[in-house]
């Protein structure tokens, strides 16, 4: 799920998981967001690092159309100022909604 | 134990390419942490409006490559110090088009890059992302 390198956390691609059964948990946009982005919290904080550590963000949307309810959610995950960000709209596999990657300060 | 590295966010010195802190979006433009710089993805606006600009891909390339030219002079940094580009295109048959304005803004010893098509948002016909070496 992440590597360390140096300074820096590096995190893969996640999906909506339950983290208690490491299952899929297929949602909305919204939900998934909220998923993964919780999931990302325990990640990081596990590592010894935390989310207002997350320098660079790239955000997989299956549809752009889905762009502002990712937004809602995401903004509350991240306290001022928020990571630099990328969103792009791609084809994601297995009904995949949402991907979240990240690099991370250690 | 290494002293722990901080992050600071980017700030343009033109206001008006602060795009999503305008919209209110929930990213900055830039972050830099000790030697690195990371940009968001950088999209075609107008430096004189801060509206977006779609004309012709070439010129949309033009204008993404100057406001990165802009956000890194910002901090500090310029384009020459990039070291990895990506670049998203909305249609992937602009892509000789893109490399052909893009070498003109790293005409010697260029970043490594990865360039391919994505859905992007607002009818952006690019969006173009950097890591970069601060100072």
């Amino acid at each position: 799920m992440a590597v360390r390198g140096g300074a820096f956390i590096f995190v893969s691609g996640l999906t909506a998981i339950d983290p208690q059964t490491g299952e899929r948990r297929p949602g909305t946009t919204a939900s998934e967001t909220r998923q993964i982005l919780a999931n990302l919290r325990q990640l990081l904080e596990a590592a010894g690092s935390s989310l207002d550590r997350v320098v660079k963000v790239n955000v997989l949307l299956h549809s752009m159309l889905e762009a502002p309810n990712m937004n809602e959610v995401y903004a509350r995950f991240f306290p001022e100022p928020p990571p630099a960000r990328t969103v792009c709209g791609a084809r994601l596999p297995d009904g995949i909604k949402v991907i979240i990657e990240c690099t991370v300060l250690a | 134990m290494t002293e722990k590295l901080e992050r600071v966010a980017i700030t343009p010195r033109n206001p008006l390419l602060n795009a999503s802190r305008a919209g209110n979006l929930p990213h900055v433009p830039g972050i830099r942490v000790g030697d690195y710089i990371f940009l968001s993805g950088m999209v075609p606006v107008d430096p004189q409006t801060g509206e977006r600009s779609h004309g012709p891909i070439a010129e949309q390339v033009r204008l993404t490559l100057s406001n990165m030219a802009h956000m890194l002079e910002s901090a500090g940094s310029s384009l020459d110090r990039a070291v990895r580009v990506h670049v998203v295109l909305a249609d992937i048959s602009d892509m000789a088009e893109m490399d052909r304005v893009y070498r003109e803004f790293f005409p010697v010893d260029p970043p490594a890059r990865t360039a391919w098509s994505m859905q992007l948002r607002f009818g952006n016909g690019c969006e173009i992302e950097c890591v970069a070496l601060a100072g």
